[in-house]
C-alpha cells in the first residue's frame, strides 16, 4: 500500500543527482569514519589486554595475608593504656594445601572456563656464573595453556608436554643468560632450594616482558617445599570483564584472597576505559556531522519539490503520505551510504592489516602496524546507528513537507 | 438547475495578519453537475481564492460550503483530502507536471495516491483519456520531451483520472500560446459535455467565457452573474480598444 510513497520517494532519489549523491556520501563517510575510529581503538584496547590476559591469569584465589594483631586485643594481654603502631608483617606466605576442593568449588562457578592450581615465587635463573632475578611458575603446561595461551607466544621449542626437568624462559631472560634449547641452567626459588633444568622451550610475550621461567607444578613444588599444596589458584573466564564478578562470588565462598586482573591493574583498565570512550565520542560526533548534512540537503530539496508536495496534495495526497515520502527518501540514503560506508571501512582496514612491522626477534611473528579489532557486530552496529540517525535526520524535513500549505506553495 | 456539485452560501474569506484583509464578502453559489462555470474578476478580485475554498485547499472564515453534499466545516485534514482525491479535480495555469515521471504515469497519480496501486481497468481509461487528448503518442514521455500545450492537456487528463465530480481550472490557458490555449479550453468543455464533470473555470479570455454555460464576475469580493447585455458590452468594449490600438 506504500506503492505511492516508495515510487515518488525512489524517482526523487534518482532524478537527484548530485544533491543525491551528497548525501548518500555523507552517510558513507559517517559510517566509514565510525568502523574505522572504532575498530582501531577497539583494536589497541584488545591488544592491551590481551597482552595482560594471556600472560596473567584473569582472576586469581591466593591465600590471604595474615594481619597483625594490636598487643591491647591479644588474648590475655593485660590491661591498661597501650600505645602501638601497626606495621604490616613481612609477607609470609602460605599454602592452599585442599587446593582440589578449592579448585571444585571454583569449577562450580558458571563462567569460570579453566582452574590451573600453581606454586609461583620469586627466584634466580643461573648459568654458570651469571645469575638473574626471574619469576618462576610451575603449572601444569596443559591447564596453564587454557588460562594464560602461553604456546601463542613461543619463540622455539615447546612448552606443553614439559617433563620434570625441563624449563620454559622468557625470551629475553634467555637471551641476558645466552641460552637456548637444550642448555642446561639453574633455577634457584627464594626458600634457597636450587635444581638444574633444560632449556626446553622459549616465549616471548612482547617487548617490556619481566623475566620469567616456567617449569610443571610438581618441580616448583619441590624447589618452595610446598609439599603437595599450591599457593595460588589462576582462573580463566568465559570473558574478559567478567572477571570481577567471578571474583567477588569466589570472593564470597571461598576464605582466600581473590583478585581479579582488572583490579591488579587499575591504570590500564581506566586507560582502556578512556580509549573505548574516545571510540564512542568520536563515533557519536560523526554521526551527529552526518546527520546534520542529511538535514541541511533535504531540507533544501523540500524547498525545491513545495510545489510538488503542493500539487500532489491538490490530488488528495494526505499529509502523512508526504511525510512518507521523505522519510523513505532518507531511508534509501541511509540504507545505500551505510552499505557503501561499511565496504569502504572494511576495505580500508583490510589494507592497513597488510601493513606490519618486523618481528623483535627471529622466529616472531609479524605484527601489524596498528592493532585493529573489526567484528560483524561493529559493522552492523555502525550501519544500523547511522540508518537511524539519518532517518531520524530526515524527519525534520519531512514534518516540514507534510504541514506546507498547498495554497501558499500554489501560488 | 441539476443537483448542485458545489453549495456555497455567504462564504466569507478574511486573511488576518497586521492589517486584516477581506477578500471575500459573503459569496453565494451554486454549481449543479454538468455545468461549466466561468469566473472572471480583475486581478486581486478574490478568484483565485475562491477557487481555492471551493477546491478545498483553504477554509473560508465565514459562511457555508457544501461540496458533494459534505459540509467542508465538519472535515479535518484528512477528510478534505479525502474529498479532493474522491470529487475535485484540478488544472492550474502551470502544468506542474512532475518532472520524475512520465506522461501516463503523471496522468495516472490521483489514483495511485488515492488507492496505493493502479488496476488495469482504471490504466486503460487513463490510456483511452490520453489518446483521446492526442497524447497516445507521448505515454512514456517526460514533462521536458513535451510541449507547453501537451503538458496541459496531460494535466487535464490527470484531474479526470478518478473521475472527479467537479473541476477547478485555474487560468488553464493562462500560460500558452492561443491555438494551444484554444485547443485545451475546447478539450475541457468537451470532457465536461462527454463525461457531465462540472467545471469551475477562472479565466480572463472574454472569448473563452462566452463558451460556458454561465459567466460570473468577481468584483471587490462580491460575485454576480454576467447578464447577456453586459457581456455583449463588454465585448464590444474589448473590441474598441482592440482597434483603436
Amino acid at each position: 500500500m506504500l506503492r505511492f510513497e516508495s515510487t515518488l520517494a525512489s524517482r526523487h532519489l534518482r532524478s537527484g543527482g548530485g544533491q543525491t549523491l551528497l548525501t548518500i556520501s555523507a552517510v558513507a563517510t559517517g559510517v566509514l569514519v565510525v568502523i574505522f575510529i572504532s575498530s582501531l581503538i577497539f583494536g589497541v584496547c584488545k591488544n592491551v589486554s590481551d597482552m595482560l590476559t594471556d600472560t596473567l591469569p584473569q582472576v586469581t584465589v591466593t591465600p590471604p595475608e595474615p594481619d597483625p594483631m594490636p598487643l591491647a586485643q591479644t588474648p590475655g594481654a593485660t590491661a591498661g593504656l597501650s600505645l602501638s603502631r601497626i606495621e604490616r608483617q613481612t609477607q609470609q606466605r602460605k599454602d592452599i594445601e585442599n587446593w582440589q576442593k578449592v579448585d571444585a568449588v571454583i569449577r562450580s562457578v558458571p563462567e569460570v572456563v579453566a582452574v590451573a592450581p600453581a606454586v609461583t615465587g620469586q627466584g634466580f635463573v643461573s648459568r654458570g656464573s651469571k645469575s638473574l632475578g626471574a619469576t618462576l611458575y610451575g603449572a601444569d603446561p596443559d591447564r596453564m595453556n587454557v588460562v594464560t595461551p602461553m604456546t601463542k607466544y613461543l619463540v622455539s621449542g615447546h612448552y606443553l608436554g614439559l617433563r620434570s626437568d625441563e624449563t620454559m624462559l622468557s625470551y629475553k631472560l634467555a637471551e641476558d643468560l645466552s641460552v637456548g634449547i637444550g642448555d642446561r641452567v639453574r633455577l634457584t626459588s627464594s626458600e634457597g632450594i636450587s635444581d638444574a633444568f633444560t632449556v626446553a622451550g622459549i616465549c616471548d610475550t612482547g617487548e617490556d616482558q619481566l623475566p620469567q621461567a616456567f617449569i610443571v607444578l610438581r618441580s616448583a613444588q619441590s624447589l618452595y617445599g610446598t609439599g603437595t599444596a599450591v599457593r595460588s589458584l589462576l582462573i580463566k573466564t568465559d570473558d574478559l570483564y567478567h572477571a570481577d564478578r567471578v571474583a567477588d562470588r569466589l570472593l564470597a565462598i571461598l576464605p582466600y584472597k581473590v583478585d581479579s586482573w582488572s583490579r591488579q591493574h587499575t591504570n590500564w583498565v581506566s586507560s582502556l576505559s578512556a580509549w573505548t570512550s574516545v571510540a564512542y565520542l568520536v563515533s557519536i560526533f560523526s554521526l551527529v556531522a552526518t546527520s546534520f548534512a542529511i538535514a541541511s540537503v533535504l531540507i533544501v530539496s523540500v524547498l525545491q519539490k513545495g510545489k510538488q508536495i503542493g500539487i500532489l496534495k491538490s490530488m488528495g495526497a494526505r499529509s502523512r503520505q508526504i511525510l512518507i515520502v521523505f522519510l523513505l527518501e532518507g531511508l534509501g540514503i541511509a540504507l545505500i551510504g551505510a552499505a557503501i560506508g561499511a565496504l569502504l571501512g572494511c576495505g580500508a582496514l583490510a589494507i592497513l592489516r597488510n601493513f606490519k612491522r618486523a618481528a623483535t626477534h627471529a622466529g616472531g611473528t609479524l605484527q601489524p602496524v596498528i592493532p585493529q579489532d573489526l567484528t560483524w557486530q561493529l559493522v552492523v552496529v555502525a550501519m544500523l546507528a547511522a540508518v537511524v540517525a539519518t532517518v531520524l535526520a530526515a524527519s525534520l524535513p519531512a514534518r516540514r513537507a507534510a504541514k506546507l500549505d498547498p495554497v501558499q506553495v500554489i501560488k | 438547475m441539476s443537483r448542485p456539485i458545489v453549495n456555497a452560501q455567504n462564504l466569507q474569506k478574511t486573511y488576518y495578519g497586521k492589517i486584516h484583509v477581506p477578500v471575500l464578502h459573503g459569496i453565494d453559489l451554486q454549481v449543479g453537475e454538468e455545468e461549466f462555470v466561468a469566473i472572471m474578476g480583475q486581478s486581486g478580485s478574490g478568484k483565485s481564492t475562491l477557487l481555492n475554498i471551493l477546491g478545498c485547499l483553504d477554509r473560508p472564515t465565514g459562511g457555508r460550503l457544501e461540496i458533494a453534499g459534505q459540509d467542508v466545516a465538519s472535515l479535518d485534514d484528512d477528510g478534505l483530502a479525502a474529498l479532493r482525491s474522491d470529487h475535485l479535480g484540478f488544472v492550474f495555469q502551470y502544468h506542474y507536471l512532475l518532472d520524475e515521471f512520465t506522461c501516463l504515469e503523471n496522468a495516472l497519480l490521483p489514483i495511485l495516491i488515492r488507492q496505493g496501486s493502479v488496476s488495469r481497468r482504471e490504466r486503460d481509461y487513463v490510456i483511452g483519456l490520453l489518446k483521446r487528448v492526442n497524447l497516445g503518442h507521448r505515454l512514456y514521455n517526460t514533462p521536458d520531451a513535451m510541449s507547453g500545450g501537451e503538458n496541459q492537456r496531460c494535466a487535464i487528463v490527470r484531474a479526470l483520472a478518478n473521475r472527479p465530480r467537479l473541476i477547478l481550472a485555474d487560468e488553464p490557458t493562462g500560460n500558452l500560446d492561443s491555438r494551444s490555449g484554444a485547443e485545451v479550453f475546447t478539450l475541457l468543455r468537451e470532457m465536461n459535455q462527454e463525461t457531465g464533470v462540472a467545471v469551475v473555470m477562472v479565466t480572463h479570455d472574454d472569448r473563452l467565457a462566452r463558451a460556458a454555460d454561465h459567466i460570473l464576475l468577481i468584483e471587490d469580493g462580491h460575485i454576480r452573474p454576467l447578464a447577456r447585455e453586459e457581456q455583449a458590452a463588454r465585448e464590444s468594449t474589448v473590441t474598441t480598444l482592440l482597434q483603436a490600438g
